[in-house]
C-alpha cells in the first residue's frame, strides 16, 4: 500500500540525517524536525495570544539567517559580498565569526606563534550564539571588533548590528556549534582547493595582516591544516549548498540569491509547508482585502469584491491541476505547443460560506459538478457532519474544496476526511480559501501533508472565540446578508 | 487556455469564453500596477488591518474593434469605469490613420488602461499612445493591456515610450510576411465577434 512504502522511505531518510556529536545536549536527532516545528508553533501561539491583547502589533517576520563557511581563504567573504550586492534591495547584515575571537592573555601573547587560532576554543562561542539569537529575535546587537595585528579585542569600540531581513553569519567554524546551526535557514559551504587557499592565505596575511611568509607557512602546517581536517571539513555535511571555487562561481551565487529572494517573498508558513500557496500579493488584492474587511462596507461592495478575490483564488487553484502537452494549428498556419486541461474535476463546497465560491468556479469551468457538505460548528471542537451529497465517481476526480475562511481547521479536516473515506487520494484535493489563520494551516497541513492549500492571505491568528484576527467577521452572514443589521 | 483559443477549429462560444477568462486575468494583473495609498480599517472582530486604498482616477481606452472585447472584463473589475474609444484603420503595414476618437475630457488627470488584445507591428498602438499624450496624459500613467504580443511590437512601443507599462499574457515568436503574429491566433476581432467568412 502506498502509505506503508512512503513511511519506510521517510524512516530511512530520518535515520541517515546528519550525525550529531555526543556533545550535543539538545534533543535527539529524530525529533529535530518536530522540535523545530513545535518551536515555531509556540512562536505562532505566543504571537497570537499577544495579538489578542494588542491587535495593532504585528508578529515580526523571522529574519532569514544564512551561514557561510569553508576553509581559510576559500572565498567565504567574497561570496558573502556578492550575495549582499545582489540582494541590494533587502536589508542585509554580515556578522563575521572573526569578530568573536577571544583576546589573548599576556602570557599567550608572548607565545603567539604557538596559539591555535583555528581551534573552536579560540572563539567565544557563547557570545556568538547570543548574538545570533538576539538578531534572530529582531533586536540589535553590539558586535566586538577584533584587531588581528595585536591579537586583542578593541575594548572601547563595538560595531552596532541592527536586525534585518537577512543575516549572514560567516566564519570557518560557524557550523561547529549545533545551537548556532539550528538557527540558520540556509547553510553554505565554500569548497576551494587547498593549494589555491594556501596561496591566497599567504598573500592576504603578508599584505593585510602584517605577517611574514615563513610564520604564515609554519602556522598553516602546524595549526590551520590539522584544524581544517579535524573541525572544518566535518562540518561540510551540514551544508545545504556546497559552492566550488568560491567567489568566481557566479552561477552558484546567482542561484542562491534567487532562492533567497523567493524565500523572503514568502510567508513563514509557506517556508514550512511547501504545499501552501498564497496568491501573489499585488496592491489590487490588498486593496480588495482592505475593502471587504472593513466593518462598515455596504453589502453590495462586499459581494462584489469578494467575488473578484474568489475568482482570482479559483484561477490560481486551477493552475495546480495536472495537464498534458498538446499541439494545435493556429489560423495563420503555425504550430503552437500548448497544454490540455485535466478532465475529471469537481468542486465540493462547505455549506454555507463555501457556496459563495461556486459561482466563480462555474464561471471558470463550465458545467462542473459540485458536491455539498454541511458541517455544523459546535463551539470550538466536535464538528458534526450533518449532510453530504457528492458525485458518485468522486474518487476518480480532482476535487476543489471551497471554504472562504480557514480558522481552527476543524471543519476543513472533517470535510477532507470525508473525501478520503470516499476514496479521493489526498494529493488530488486542492483546498481553495480566501483567508487562513496560521493555526488552521498547521492543523490541516500536519494531518494531510499531500493536500494543497491555495489562499489569498494568511492572517495573524485566532482570538479567544476562535475567530480569525484581523479576519473579516462571519463570511457567510456578510455575503448572504443574514447579519442582524439587515432590514 | 492559450492552447484552446489559438486552435483554428475552436467553436465561437469556447473562444469567447476562454478569451474572457484570459482577459480577466490580464486586467486584474494590470490593475495591480496602479498606485495606491496605505489605509487602516477596523474589522468586525475589532482588530486593525493595515491595507491599501485604490487609485481613484482611472479610465479605460479601447482600440475599436478588438479592444472592445476587453471592456467587459474591465467593467467587471472596476464598476462604472469611464471608457474612451479610438478607431485606427490598418492601412497595409504602415501609415495607420486615426479616424475616430472619443475620450473623457479630464483624461489628463486619470490613469489610462489602454486595451488591445493583439500587439503585432505596434504601429496602431503607437498612434493611440501618441494621441493620449497629445491630450495631456503623462506617459507613465498609461498601462497597455494586451493578450498576445510579438517581439517587434514590443520593441516598437517600448523604444518610443520607455515610461509606459505593457502587461501581456504571452509573447509570441514573431511576425510573418503579412505582419501577423506567429503563431498568433488569427484575427482576434473577427473570431471574437464572429464576423469571419465561415460564419453563416
Amino acid at each position: 500500500m502506498p502509505e506503508d512504502s512512503s513511511s519506510i522511505d521517510y524512516a530511512m531518510e530520518k535515520a541517515s540525517g546528519p550525525h550529531f556529536s555526543g556533545l550535543d545536549s539538545s534533543s535527539p536527532p529524530n525529533s529535530s524536525v518536530i522540535s523545530s516545528l513545535s518551536h515555531l508553533r509556540s512562536v505562532v501561539s505566543s504571537s497570537s495570544s499577544s495579538s489578542s491583547s494588542s491587535p495593532a502589533s504585528e508578529a515580526p517576520k523571522q529574519p532569514f539567517i544564512i551561514g557561510v563557511t569553508g576553509g581559510t581563504a576559500s572565498g567565504k567573504t567574497t561570496v558573502c559580498d556578492m550575495i549582499i550586492q545582489q540582494l541590494h534591495d533587502q536589508r542585509v547584515v554580515l556578522v563575521n565569526q572573526d569578530s568573536f575571537y577571544r583576546g589573548l592573555t599576556s602570557e599567550e601573547l608572548q607565545r603567539a606563534q604557538e596559539y591555535n587560532f583555528d581551534h573552536p576554543d579560540a572563539f567565544d562561542n557563547e557570545q556568538l550564539l547570543h548574538c545570533a539569537e538576539t538578531l534572530k529575535s529582531g533586536l540589535p546587537y553590539q558586535v566586538p571588533i577584533y584587531d588581528f595585528k595585536i591579537h586583542q579585542r578593541r575594548s572601547d569600540t563595538f560595531r552596532q548590528v541592527n536586525a534585518s531581513d537577512v543575516i549572514i553569519l560567516e566564519g570557518i567554524l560557524i557550523f561547529h556549534d549545533s545551537r548556532v546551526r539550528n538557527l540558520m535557514n540556509m547553510k553554505i559551504f565554500v569548497d576551494t582547493d587547498a593549494d589555491v587557499r594556501l596561496a591566497r592565505r599567504i598573500r592576504r596575511d603578508t599584505a593585510e595582516r602584517g605577517r611574514d611568509v615563513i610564520s604564515v607557512l609554519e602556522q598553516y602546517a602546524k595549526f590551520v591544516k590539522p584544524a581544517f581536517d579535524d573541525f572544518v571539513l566535518p562540518t561540510k555535511k551540514y551544508a545545504d549548498v556546497i559552492i566550488p571555487r568560491g567567489g568566481d562561481n557566479h552561477v552558484a551565487v546567482d542561484l542562491i540569491t534567487q532562492h533567497i529572494h523567493t524565500k523572503l517573498g514568502q510567508h513563514d508558513l509557506c517556508k514550512i509547508y511547501p504545499n501552501v500557496y498564497v496568491i501573489q500579493s499585488t496592491f489590487q488584492i490588498r486593496g480588495m482585502h482592505t475593502l471587504i474587511r472593513e466593518k462598515d462596507i455596504s453589502k453590495h461592495d462586499f459581494v462584489f469584491y469578494s467575488d473578484r478575490l474568489i475568482r482570482l483564488v479559483v484561477e490560481h487553484g486551477l493552475g495546480h491541476l495536472p495537464f498534458t502537452e498538446k499541439q494545435v494549428v493556429t489560423p495563420t498556419g503555425a504550430v503552437y505547443t500548448g497544454v490540455d486541461f485535466c478532465k475529471k474535476l469537481c468542486g465540493v463546497s462547505i455549506i454555507r460560506s463555501g457556496e459563495s465560491m461556486e459561482n466563480a468556479l462555474r464561471a471558470c469551468c463550465k458545467g462542473i459538478k459540485i458536491g455539498k457538505i454541511l458541517i455544523h460548528r459546535d463551539g470550538d471542537n466536535g464538528k458534526q457532519l450533518i449532510y453530504e451529497k457528492l458525485p458518485h465517481d468522486i474518487s476518480e476526480r480532482h476535487v476543489l474544496l471551497l471554504d472562504p475562511v480557514l480558522a481552527t481547521g476543524n471543519s476543513a479536516n472533517q470535510a477532507i476526511e470525508l473525501l478520503i473515506q470516499k476514496g479521493v487520494p489526498e494529493s488530488h484535493i486542492i483546498f481553495l480559501n480566501l483567508i487562513s489563520a496560521p493555526e488552521g494551516i498547521h492543523c490541516v497541513c500536519k494531518r494531510f501533508p499531500a493536500l494543497k492549500i491555495v489562499t489569498s492571505e494568511i492572517d495573524q491568528g485566532l482570538n479567544q472565540e476562535f475567530r480569525v484576527i484581523p479576519g473579516l467577521g462571519e463570511f457567510g452572514d456578510r455575503y448572504f446578508g443574514t447579519d442582524e443589521e439587515d432590514q | 487556455m492559450h492552447t484552446l483559443i489559438r486552435e483554428k477549429d475552436i467553436s465561437k462560444h469556447d473562444f469567447v469564453f476562454y478569451s474572457d477568462r484570459l482577459i480577466r486575468l490580464v486586467v486584474e494583473h494590470g490593475l495591480g500596477h496602479l498606485p495606491f495609498t496605505e489605509k487602516q480599517v477596523f474589522t468586525p472582530t475589532g482588530a486593525v488591518y493595515t491595507g491599501v486604498d485604490f487609485c481613484k482616477k482611472l479610465c479605460g481606452v479601447s482600440i475599436i474593434r478588438s479592444g472592445e472585447s476587453m471592456e467587459n472584463a474591465l467593467r467587471a473589475c472596476c464598476k462604472g469605469i469611464k471608457i474612451g474609444k479610438i478607431l485606427i484603420h490598418r492601412d497595409g503595414d504602415n501609415g495607420k490613420q486615426l479616424i475616430y476618437e472619443k475620450l473623457p475630457h479630464d483624461i489628463s488627470e486619470r490613469h489610462v488602461l489602454l486595451l488591445d488584445p493583439v500587439l503585432a507591428t505596434g504601429n496602431s498602438a503607437n498612434q493611440a499612445i501618441e494621441l493620449l499624450i497629445q491630450k495631456g496624459v503623462p506617459e507613465s500613467h498609461i498601462i497597455f493591456l494586451n493578450l498576445i504580443s510579438a517581439p517587434e511590437g514590443i520593441h516598437c512601443v517600448c523604444k518610443r515610450f520607455p515610461a509606459l507599462k505593457i502587461v501581456t499574457s504571452e509573447i509570441d515568436q514573431g511576425l510573418n510576411q503579412e505582419f501577423r503574429v506567429i503563431p498568433g491566433l488569427g484575427e482576434f476581432g473577427d473570431l471574437y465577434f464572429g464576423t469571419d467568412e465561415e460564419d453563416q
